[in-house]
């Protein structure tokens, strides 16, 4: 992973020859840890599409970001490596 | 069995948040509880006893807490509790429904010499959940008591009874063997060396193995105490063993974890549900196969997205039929020619191309949407994973790359989770590539006009051309961008595969469908009008308006593109928005019935709509470039102000705006020349 690569939970579970519940755990583990950080799409208002701020009436950005079942990705944090 | 305890031992309720251990006191003490706080804390302390077999028990209700680090003070006052040898027994509890999260706490205890019994709470809904967990098989790994239970009924609190008296009396502590054999195994085993560094007998309750593993994690109280405690030659020691080791938690953590799977290899059995689609995951995922597997589907798709709008657009058709109908109606209330020419050649073009070019909309949503429903497409954003690496591209620029066959104001803005400016840049300039929504609107519409059944072909050129344009955008533009040292690894969790919820589905097609329908009609609209003034002339006579001298003027230079006057005009307003070029192409072919007529020498009637004016304007070879033209020009002005925003740079925001100028038009030559070779 610090060479960039990316790697699936089931990669990683079998690389670690742990079960998938298990690499989840410990992704979660790393990521309390601040190894791992979850990349966060569209979480903050500074991304407001439309300006307003007044997400709870504006649909702009769920419109034009809204991306079904999406991936959740971990990013290797390589500042604390 | 409580026969040999003597006095009132003191049993400590230890797990983590929602483990069920507030429901196991409030069970076993019920209004014999005090609350306060721990001394110096605003954290809440919980005591209470239990009277069994004329023993008093004193219960503490340890703060919840993940761990044993020393990450907050709820972690702190539960280990310096464990520590100050307070408690005679320590019952861990572990939600059973999650035992590989839960169990954590329990590799965290190891090392502490402490007896303990685990109590397997929630044993009710790991059994909802079809887990079998075998408590037995677990004692015997572990080598203290372990009770299945259900801390909400107090009817069955007898076998926790039976386990903190035999836990009393055996006094047994947790087996650690295996654990530390993992330990022993991390890189020039510091752990060894660190034990070996530390007193036999541990310090304070905490023995020498958890000591080694908490300096290894570079837990600041852990170092402190022990530089306080151990000679300073021996400590200089430990710092020069810690001096080689970095983020020691990584490693920790992973034998931990490596331990719990093991635990629970043939202890949990859990009743699998057959994941859906699992064979086709298999293929979907495959580093080699999943990529034309990927490619395969996406261009199916969309070629079936011209099923549901050739009905649509077969409808639309009726709309350009109305013009005569109405004209007379017009001219029988002696309405002026102006207003009659603005209905035909202004609102019903308006009308037409609209909702021509929103069934292609409705299609290619439909199919991309099931595709998002059923989580194939994160699928896809994996297996391009290493193509966008080659690209130069971080892993997380995969979301604003799909997110841009929606918008690319919304892609533009996803790149923010991007730390490497250059990486930010980059990512726009290739999200630019992708053809959005209002891009799938018109270009299948043209498509259809001009090459019918042969629409779908284009389609796939399309597709095989922005393939290539990327390789050379990134090319371009990513030796001046990017660091190889700028992508991070990720780690990808994939959503799993399930039915699609089509009402759901059905709502967000609707939302998103109308929104560019609306949109279209303002801007072709508006378009449209500005240009049909433009052209409009009174006397019936277009070619004195100064748009028209300007159009054939510049037409010798447009044409080396394959580009006429007007298409070159539609595809500079295409840069404003996609949907305008329709507008501009509905007000220059049809322009008040007289523009058409000056250039196509046809006569002035009423206009029989758009698609048939074009096929008589255009050639197959000069449509095609002005598909492409459009399909790989500038997005739109908001994306292009958008582009500005988020890379704060007008010179690179200008320069990707020139750069797509540019390479348009050359596509647009390539398209002209090559296809006039065979159409």
């Amino acid at each position: 992973m610090s060479e960039g690569k990316t790697y699936t939970q089931n990669e990683l579970a079998k690389e670690l020859n742990i079960s998938v519940e298990t690499a989840q755990c410990f992704i979660e583990y790393l990521t309390e840890r601040g190894l791992l950080s979850k990349v966060e799409y569209y979480s903050d208002k500074s991304s407001c599409l439309s300006g307003s701020n007044q997400c709870e009436k504006c649909k702009r950005c769920a419109k034009r970001t809204s991306f079904e079942n999406k991936p959740i990705l971990f990013e290797l944090k390589k500042k604390n490596l | 069995m409580s026969a040999t305890i003597t006095g009132n031992p003191t049993i400590a309720l230890l797990g983590q948040p929602n483990s069920g251990k507030s429901t196991l006191f409030n069970g076993l003490t019920g209004a014999r509880q005090r609350v306060g706080n721990w001394p110096g804390k605003t954290v809440e302390k919980k005591e209470g006893y239990y009277d069994k077999d004329g023993i008093r028990y004193r219960v503490t209700d340890l703060p919840g807490t993940y761990s044993l680090s020393a990450n907050s003070e709820e972690e702190i006052i539960t280990r310096d509790y464990i520590a100050s040898g307070k408690a005679d027994v320590v019952c861990i509890l572990v939600d059973s429904s999650q035992l590989s999260r839960s169990l954590f706490m329990l590799a965290d205890y190891a090392g502490i010499q402490c007896p303990a019994v685990l109590i397997l709470n929630l044993m009710d809904v790991a059994e909802a959940q079809g887990k079998d967990i075998d408590a037995a098989k677990l004692e015997e790994k572990l080598g203290i008591p372990t009770i299945p239970f259900v801390a909400a009924d107090r009817k069955k609190y007898d076998g926790f009874f039976e386990a903190v008296d035999r836990a009393l009396n055996e006094k047994k502590l947790l087996n650690i063997d295996s654990l530390t054999e993992k330990y022993h195994a991390i890189e020039n085993d510091i752990y060894g060396k660190l034990l070996g560094l530390m007193p036999q007998k541990g310090i304070d309750n905490y023995s020498a193995p958890w000591l080694a593993t908490k300096l290894i994690e570079g837990d600041a109280a852990i170092v402190e105490k022990t530089q306080n405690t151990l000679p300073a030659d021996v400590y200089r020691e430990v710092e020069k063993v810690l001096s080689s080791v970095e983020n020691g938690a990584l490693y920790t953590g992973g034998c931990k974890f490596k331990w719990i799977d093991e635990l629970l290899h043939d202890a949990l059995v859990q009743k699998q549900r057959k994941p859906l689609l699992s064979k086709f995951d298999k293929l979907a995922t495959h580093k080699i196969w999943g990529k034309p597997l990927a490619v395969f589907i996406i261009l199916l798709g969309l070629v079936a997205s011209f099923i549901p709008a050739t009905p649509i657009m077969l409808f639309a058709g009726v709309i350009p039929k109305l013009g005569g109908p109405v004209a007379e109606v017009l001219s029988a209330i002696s309405a002026p020619q102006m207003l009659i020419d603005l209905i035909n050649q202004v609102i019903l073009n308006t009308l037409y191309a609209a909702v021509a070019m929103i069934g292609f909309v409705f299609g290619v949503n439909l199919i991309f949407g099931f595709l998002e429903e059923i989580g194939y497409m994160a699928r896809v954003s994996y297996v391009f994973d290493g193509t966008m690496a080659k690209l130069g591209l971080q892993g997380k620029a995969v979301m604003p790359i799909l997110v841009s066959f929606g918008c690319t104001i919304g892609g533009a803005a996803g790149t923010r989770v991007i730390d490497s400016w250059g990486q930010r840049v980059l990512t726009i300039a290739l999200a630019w590539v992708v053809p959005c929504a209002a891009t799938w609107a018109i270009v299948p519409f043209l498509s259809s006009v001009f090459f019918g059944a042969w629409a779908p072909l284009i389609i796939v050129a399309i597709f095989i051309v922005a393939g290539i344009h990327m390789l050379i955008t990134a090319k371009i533009f990513g030796s001046k961008l990017i660091r190889e040292e700028d992508r991070a690894g990720l780690i990808m969790e994939l959503p799993p595969y399930h039915k699609p919820r089509w009402k759901a589905l059905f709502r967000s097609i609707f939302v998103r469908t109308w929104d560019i329908l609306s949109r279209a009609i303002r801007v072709i609209f508006i378009v449209s009008l500005i240009f049909w003034l433009l052209t409009y002339s009174a006397s019936g006579s277009p070619d004195k308006t100064l748009l028209y001298r300007f159009g054939r003027a510049i037409e010798p230079a447009t044409m080396i593109f394959g580009l006429t006057w007007q298409t070159f005009i539609a595809y500079l307003a295409s840069m404003v928005s996609k949907e305008a070029a329709l507008g501009v192409l509905g007000s220059l072919y049809l322009g008040a019935g007289t523009l058409f007529s000056a250039t196509t020498g046809s006569g002035g009637q009423i206009a029989a709509g758009l698609g048939n004016i074009l096929t008589a304007s255009l050639t197959p070879p000069a449509a095609l470039a002005f598909i492409f033209a459009v399909t790989f020009n500038a997005p739109c002005l908001m994306a292009i102000t958008s582009t500005y925003q988020e890379t704060r740079s007008l010179k690179w925001t200008l320069s990707i705006l020139g750069y797509y100028f540019g390479t348009s038009l050359i596509f647009a030559f390539l398209a002209y020349r090559i296809s006039g070779l065979f159409i």
